[in-house]
């Protein structure tokens, strides 16, 4: 064999050996990120950072613009300041309440920080004067206000957002029926013997200043979470009150305490709608209600009356601290099958004539005037009296008899159940007990008898649910991002990203508009800000996976990777001694006779082989 | 003081109603600096509101019996202290009491002589048979659930919930084992809790855990406001009670055998702590040291009430007063017209969920990946590199022969 | 004050609903525009098992648009709201426990499958497939049942066996989602919910007598839920709701009756006696159906009953009328006098049905059915309807369809209709209906065969040993006239289903993943090691000496064989050789 042939054989080899090597280690250089990306769980990418500012307690800064028009006589209208009056109201409102209280400081920083400080709520009064002659003195002295008192007091001119102050000269002769009116609608008078720039700040900017600040510590105090035990007011609205739903299904149903003794019906239907659907018509801004009613016999409450034959009034009664274990819930259907918005019941008992008449002690052991009591965040019980005391003995003889409520039967039941829905929503009733006001001035605060809720009150909510729903948003936003963080191999789709930037988007849109004081659109953009939050936080697809601890990964791969690296990493190895050797060669001898230099490749060959 | 409270508030009622009578108007007047109304009632002093319950039973087939009876055991005294069938969520990994077996149907006893009959008349068991699973437990757990899953199946509680959550089953170290397929870890478990909290989907927790090791089962667990115990602690196996001859099985397990015995005299109005609970436990009765961990929850388990866990709770306050109506006229009753205000967000938000329908998704998607995603994980790289080096060496053998 | 609902109740279409409007008359004025109907039939199925039906039926009135109220009254607002939110127009649910046995007890006049049969329609206007998973799960929800088990992949829509039992006018546009699980467990937790539907749930009236333990503890036990809209008026505009709740139990005396005693009552059958009625029920009536040819000299009534009732030609009903507070706390029943003959009372249409497994091991299978018309007078024309899970693959080359008499069955004239759908894995099953004549006195089977295959981990049920359900086929047996005694009387139709079947499958051994893993890499890893190791092999030519020494006279060359360590050794022992 001639040298030439056998060097083109030997490169030949050489090539083909290089071939080999590359083409398997070029499979392990791509195969392995193929599989590693192929394997791994799909992740769409968060805001962290939009999510985290939105933790930093300055972002969480909500300025409330209020607009207060007053409207005064055309008289004094032109030498009232303005900007005093203006100042006068924000610092004493500043003053009393400090903006974005200092509870941030003393809380500590733990992770559960964003939930420890209350947000900062400030408002900022702009006040505006009309002056106008529409009205004459004796206006205060209408004997009969009636309904639309306010309405005839309200100017032609009004716009929605500003709330007017209606100051009013009261005549000397005749006593006006009140000195301060607080209307039904955003606006409340004052009767003022002389009409002087200090009195009317005397009179009236205390009123404002109850009114904010009133709110103002309410939907502070809705944030405070303190866990030692206490009965104070707050805690208890806060036990009461709901959290806020876009969505509340409301069951009325009639349990009838023994068949036998009667069949009842009620005309529920014609009482809602015409009791209850201004007041359904006016929240619905801020959530909806799916009514229903129901009948239920033999409502039998496991709670068994005592009879007292006391005051010679003989009846049964049920003490306050048993009420809690009226509700037969394992008898009683109140569950609702489909929906899963939180459910309000409220229900008219008919105790059974074994137990009439039936009523309720309060806590002192004197009688219920109301006959009701509400459970919080559960609803409200009404217990009937008129069944009870009315033809008891009707039915000695078996056959039972039939009873129907009619609509004016229900009305003051369904009073009871406004009253009780109105607390379990959170609204505040508009009465306070005003503070820094001249004593012996007569306050008047009016009711809304059509709507169940006033101006004043339904504004109060929605500022109070547009925090809450800002704030709540904010925090599912950081939960949801923790989690994600935390749990490395659950997936995230992409409509997760797309509910999260959405949401985002709202509380941005929110910020923007809170100072331009229409708060219905900002109400809007918090709420859908909640829901899509709250919808990508409990999306079902956001299970993550079993915990698979890394040791059993190793434990799953080692058999593969082992064996297979091992002869790899040999034979590069064998590869680059050789090379290095080769070349070593070719330097020291050129020309060497063949079969010297075939003993050199022998034993080089023999030396491999043993290798 | 809260008598002297309702006496002032009633006089002033009656002083206002005389106001109301001289000014002919149905409102009241308020004078500076009166006395404030007082809100009766009556609250219980833990901060919660409702409780709920979530009670699992992981183990399958007639053997394990007892298991079956140890959840009914608690579902029951639950179910005696007031806590209605819609806020327990009861899991039965196996139907035993309408079981061929069974020689006395429709009935399951956690005790020889039979005297109470824990199925009753009156059950409703949520999950049973195959939806015992670890993905509807987690599910369950942080309220991530399938679209259209019926309420009763959901675990609807918040931030003023109390929730106790009783397990038991076969189970080791670290992990519980469910329907002898699969098995939860006590980190999925405690991921769950920590979700839970998150949301503010709990305000105290109670964990009770009924199986070999349990303790092992609860240490992972780090969120706040959990208490947590168990039958035995971790290396601790737990035992069965007894046997009923004529069914052939055990009928309850010893941990939730003597826990009953205190819950059994707790009534709905009784004093008795959850301290007092634990001290009952005796290890020369158990066979097994129950473990109790306390260190995540805030309140002093000498205030912490049994009934504040097992009973619900009973807040109510009286109501004092109507709010005034005038209704509509008699002859035209208005229709409940709830004006919705949309804005583009809202339609928004429906093209994004409407873009990715879960409804038209079938079930196996949802299922948690476990082995099978191991094995392609395994299986795509073996076979890329085998295939691949098989070919080119043949490729080579080739080029050498010629 | 009280709304008379004389008009629409006497316009029922039913047959009993004619007593129910009488007494609606007697007992006058209703305080409910719904209504509710409670009614218990008893009877001798066989010499020692009694057969007790129990009817309960409640109507609601519809609001003029036939949408649903959401202000109820009696009727159970959990049906009404599920109705309402998912579009259902009708459906049909039942529990089963224990099969019929036709040989000994005849027809089952209240025809149901084993474990859990569920059907509905829906309004076609909306999406159905979403409305049904809906409907299934908060079903479910509603019974403690697994139902939501029933998705696509289980769930059929059948073309020629089931109608729509309800009424329905020209406009309403309707389609039916059908599913079946066998393997469903009934128990109490069932039976809870189900009577919390009821007005009066079971605290007076004939739900009094529901006791759980003596119920399961019967030979056979069907519990049903039929909704389904109702006309009031003639051209169908204005409608009703009707709920009809069944339980169809089989009692087995010989179990029962301590001294081996015929008697029975229904304190020896459930253990309780009659409290009285549901003061809200417009009708409430316990029947004894009795034989007229054996009279008093067989039999005797405990109570005398406030009137008989003629039923068939031969038998008669004992009616209790309880509204008339006559029977409260009193034990209603027979006295059987003459034991040796009781005729027990059965209808029978005379067709047999059965389906069986053939195939053999854990790979082949397949399903032979056989039909048997045992009229010698009739052709019986029929449908047979049959959904067979994905996890078994079909032949339908290999379907065979024979009959006894006629040598080529299988043309249009005898059957007259085929749909057959294959299944795809985990989206829904294969599907099987044919209509078809079957001549009288005559036998047709139907065979085809089937592959069972190889599933994923996760599809594997926990117990996956105990094999997996094929539901029961379904044969629908057309125009045939029904009578009192059946869910409809009016309907032409009764079905009549086979036995649920369970298939083996290959399970794997799911405790050793692990072992698999790793023997599989090892394997490969050896494969690819020396492999590799082969390839990257150094292959030098060696060249012999003597070679060298012929070098002048002999020219030709040759490459000797490649040398290896082999060859060389070949070299030393040639040179031994010199």
């Amino acid at each position: 064999m001639s040298r030439k042939e056998r060097e083109l054989y030997e490169k030949h080899q050489v090539s083909n050996r290089l071939h080999i090597i590359g083409s398997i280690w070029l499979v392990f250089l791509i195969g392995i990120p193929i599989w590693w990306k192929t394997t791994e769980v799909y992740r769409a990418s968060l805001p962290y950072k939009e999510v985290q500012k939105w933790q930093n307690p300055n972002s969480l800064y909500i300025n409330f613009s209020i607009q207060l028009s007053y409207v005064l006589p055309n008289d004094i209208g032109k030498d009232v300041n303005i900007d005093l009056l203006n100042k006068k109201i924000q610092s004493e409102f500043d003053k009393n309440n400090v903006i974005g209280n200092n509870s941030q400081e003393s809380s500590p920083v733990d992770d559960d920080f964003e939930y420890t400080y209350p947000p900062k709520i400030g408002f900022s009064f702009n006040v505006n004067t009309k002056s106008t002659n529409k009205w004459n003195s004796d206006i205060g002295l209408i004997k009969d206000i009636d309904e639309n008192f306010d309405d005839l007091l309200t100017l032609d001119t009004k716009n929605d957002d500003e709330y007017n102050i209606y100051i009013l000269k009261q005549k000397e002769s005749a006593k006006s029926f009140a000195d301060i009116y607080i209307g039904k609608n955003k606006q409340f008078m004052v009767f003022l013997k002389e009409l002087t720039e200090e009195n009317i700040i005397k009179y009236s900017v205390p009123i404002i200043i109850n009114l904010f600040e009133n709110e103002h510590t309410d939907i502070i105090s809705s944030f405070t979470e303190e866990r030692e035990e206490n009965e104070s007011k707050e805690e208890i609205k806060k036990m009461r009150t709901f959290k806020y739903a876009s969505n509340y299904q409301i069951l009325y149903s009639l349990f009838n305490g023994n068949v036998n003794d009667y069949i009842v019906n009620w005309d529920i239907e014609k009482a809602i709608k015409s009791y209850f659907s201004p007041f359904f018509e006016t929240l619905s801004l801020i959530s909806k209600f799916e009514i229903s009613s129901q009948i239920q016999n033999f409502g039998t409450s496991p709670l068994s009356a005592k009879y007292s034959n006391t005051n010679d009034n003989a009846h049964y009664y049920l003490e306050t601290k048993n009420l809690g274990h009226f509700i037969n819930s394992a008898e009683w259907n109140l569950a609702s099958p489909v929906s899963t918005a939180p459910p309000i019941n409220f229900i008219l008992y008919i105790p059974p004539i074994s137990q009439s008449p039936l009523y309720i002690h309060d806590s002192k052991g004197d009688i219920l005037e109301t006959n009701a009591f509400l459970i919080p965040r559960w609803g409200g019980i009404v217990i009937d009296k008129n069944r009870n005391t009315t033809d008891a003995e009707a039915n000695t003889n078996g056959n039972s008899n039939y009873y129907n409520y009619t609509v004016n039967d229900l009305q003051p039941i369904m009073e009871l159940f406004l009253d009780q829905l109105r607390s379990l929503l959170g609204i505040n009733e508009i009465k306070f007990l005003p503070t820094d006001l001249p004593r012996n001035v007569r306050v008047l605060y009016s009711t809304d008898s059509k709507r169940g809720i006033t101006s004043w009150e339904l504004d109060q909510l929605l500022r109070k649910r547009t925090v809450q729903n800002l704030i709540n948003a904010s925090r599912t936003l950081n939960s949801l991002a923790k989690l994600v963080g935390s749990l490395s191999n659950m997936v995230v789709l992409d409509k997760i990203q797309e509910k999260v930037l959405f949401a985002l988007e709202c509380l941005d849109n929110a910020y923007k508009e809170i100072n331009g004081g229409n708060y219905k659109q900002v109400f809007l953009y918090s709420k859908n800000a909640l829901v899509a939050s709250e919808e990508a936080f409990f999306d079902p697809t956001m299970v993550s996976m079993l915990y698979f601890p890394d040791e059993h990964k190793y434990a799953v791969y080692m058999p593969l990777f082992l064996p297979i690296s091992v002869p790899l990493a040999l034979v590069l190895k064998e590869e680059f001694k050789k090379r290095k050797k080769n070349k070593k060669e070719k330097e020291n001898n050129e020309a060497v006779v063949d079969n010297k230099e075939k003993k050199e490749i022998i034993e080089s060959s023999t030396k491999e082989v043993n290798s | 003081m809260r008598i002297f409270q309702t006496h002032i508030y009633i006089i002033s009622i009656i002083f206002f109603f005389i106001n109301v009578c001289r000014s002919e108007y149905s409102s009241e007047f308020h004078f500076p600096n009166e006395r404030e109304e007082i809100i009766d009632g009556f609250f219980s002093k833990s901060r919660h509101t409702n409780n709920w319950a979530v009670l699992v039973d992981t183990s399958r087939y007639w053997f394990n019996y007892r298991h079956i009876a140890n959840v009914l055991s608690i579902y029951r005294t639950v179910k005696r202290l007031g806590i209605p069938d819609s806020n327990i969520i009861l899991m039965l990994a196996d139907d035993v009491a309408c079981n061929p077996r069974n020689r006395f149907q429709a009935t399951v006893y956690n005790n020889a002589e039979r005297k109470l009959d824990l199925y009753g008349d009156n059950i409703e068991v949520d999950y049973r048979g195959y939806e015992v699973t670890v993905e509807n437990f987690i599910r369950l757990l942080t309220g991530r659930h399938l679209p259209d899953t019926p309420r009763s199946k959901r675990l609807l509680s918040d931030d003023r919930s109390n929730v106790l959550v009783y397990m038991t089953g076969h189970g080791g170290e670290e992990f519980l084992k469910f329907q002898d397929t699969e098995e939860i870890s006590s980190y999925d478990i405690a991921d769950a809790f920590e979700q839970m909290w998150e949301k503010r989907r709990y305000n105290e927790l109670l964990f009770m855990i009924d199986t070999c090791q349990a303790s092992s089962m609860f240490s992972r667990v780090y969120s706040p406001n959990i208490l947590a115990t168990g039958s035995s602690q971790t290396g601790q196996n737990s035992y069965s009670h007894h046997l009923d001859p004529e069914l052939g099985v055990a009928v309850i397990d010893r941990y939730t055998y003597y826990n009953l015995e205190t819950l059994e005299y707790v009534t709905l109005q009784s004093q008795k702590t959850l301290q007092y609970l634990f001290n009952t436990y005796d290890v020369s009765l158990i066979h097994s040291t129950p473990g109790v961990r306390h260190d995540l929850f805030e309140r002093n388990l000498n205030k912490v009430l049994i009934t504040d866990f097992f009973g619900a709770v009973n807040n109510i306050e009286l109501t004092l007063k109507g709010y005034k109506l005038s209704r509509g006229s008699e002859n035209d009753i208005p229709d409940i017209k709830q004006n919705t205000i949309r804005d583009k967000s809202d339609e928004k938000i429906e093209k994004i969920n409407h873009n990715n329908d879960d409804h038209l998704i079938p079930r196996n998607e949802y299922k948690m990946i476990k082995v099978d995603f191991k094995k392609s994980a395994m299986v795509s790289p073996l076979f890329l590199l085998g295939s691949i080096a098989l070919i080119s060496g043949i490729i080579f053998i080739s080029k050498i022969v010629n | 004050m009280f709304k008379k609902k004389i008009i629409s109740i006497s316009s029922f279409i039913f047959a009993y609903f004619t007593i129910f409007s009488i007494i609606n008359v007697v007992y006058g004025e209703n305080v409910y525009s719904d209504s509710f109907s409670e009614e218990l039939t008893m009877k001798n199925l066989s010499e020692t098992e009694i057969l007790a039906v129990f009817n309960f039926t409640q109507t609601m009135d519809l609001k003029e648009d036939n949408k649903i109220t959401s202000y109820y009254q009696l009727f159970p607002r959990a049906i009404g709201q599920i109705v309402e939110k998912y579009h259902v127009k009708e459906f049909h649910i039942t529990f089963t426990r224990g099969s019929w046995n036709s040989y000994q007890w005849g027809l089952n006049t209240l025809p149901v499958p084993v474990g859990v049969e569920f059907y509905a329609y829906f309004d076609a206007n909306y999406d159905t497939n979403e409305n049904w998973s809906g409907l299934a799960n908060a079903i479910s929800g509603v019974f403690c049942a697994s139902v939501n088990y029933i998705d696509r992949s289980k769930s059929a829509k059948p073309n020629y066996s089931f109608k729509p039992s309800g009424s329905y006018n020209e406009e309403e546009k309707i389609e039916m989602r059908y599913g079946s699980l066998s393997h469903e467990g009934v128990c109490t937790e069932n039976l809870t919910p189900w009577i919390k539907l009821l007005p009066c749930q079971s605290k007076m009236g004939i739900a009094g007598l529901l006791n759980n333990y003596k119920l399961f503890d019967t030979n056979y036990y069907s519990m049903m839920a039929h909704l389904i809209p109702v006309c009031i008026d003639s051209e169908c505009k204005h409608k009703q709701l009707q709920l009809t709740q069944i339980i169809s139990t089989v009692f087995d005396n010989k179990r029962i009756s301590k001294n081996g005693n015929k008697s029975w009552s229904t304190e020896s059958l459930f253990g309780k006696k009659i409290s009285s009625y549901c003061p809200v029920s417009t009708n409430s009536k316990i029947k004894i159906e009795l034989n007229d040819s054996d009279g008093e000299n067989n039999y005797r009534l405990i109570q005398s009953p406030s009137r008989f009732e003629s039923s068939t030609k031969d038998t008669k009903y004992a009616v209790y009328d309880l509204i008339s507070k006559r029977y409260d706390n009193l034990n209603i029943g027979v006295n059987i006098i003459n034991e040796k003959n009781i005729q027990p009372i059965q209808k029978n249409i005379g067709l047999e049905v059965y389906r069986s497994q053939s195939g053999f091991a854990e790979e082949y299978g397949g399903f032979v059915v056989t039909m048997k018309n045992n009229n010698i007078d009739k052709d019986l024309s029929i449908t047979y309807f049959d959904i067979i899970p994905w996890f078994v693959n079909i032949y339908f080359n290999s379907f065979k369809i024979q009959n006894t008499k006629v040598k080529d069955y299988q043309n249009d004239q005898y059957v007259n209709e085929f749909y057959y759908e294959p299944a795809i894995e985990h989206v829904n099953p294969t599907i099987l209906e044919m209509k078809m004549i079957i001549p009288r006195d005559s036998t047709t089977t139907i065979e085809f065969d089937f592959d069972k295959k190889h599933l994923l981990y996760a599809d594997y049920p926990p117990d996956c040993a105990r094999g997996f359900d094929v539901g029961s086929a379904v044969v629908t047996v057309h125009n045939i006239t029904l009578g009192e005694g059946y869910l409809y009387p009016t309907e032409d139709f009764i079905r009549i289903y086979t036995e649920p079947i369970v298939i083996i499958l290959p399970a794997p051994d799911f405790s050793m993943p692990y072992n698999v893993i790793t023997y599989s890499c090892t394997i490969i890893a050896l494969f690819f090691g020396s492999m590799y190791n082969a390839y990257t092999r150094r292959y030098i030519p060696l060249v012999v000496e003597k070679e060298e020494k012929e070098k002048g006279k002999n020219e030709t060359q040759k490459i000797p064989p490649p040398k290896d360590s082999i060859s060389a050794t070949e070299k030393e022992e040639k040179d031994k050789d010199k």
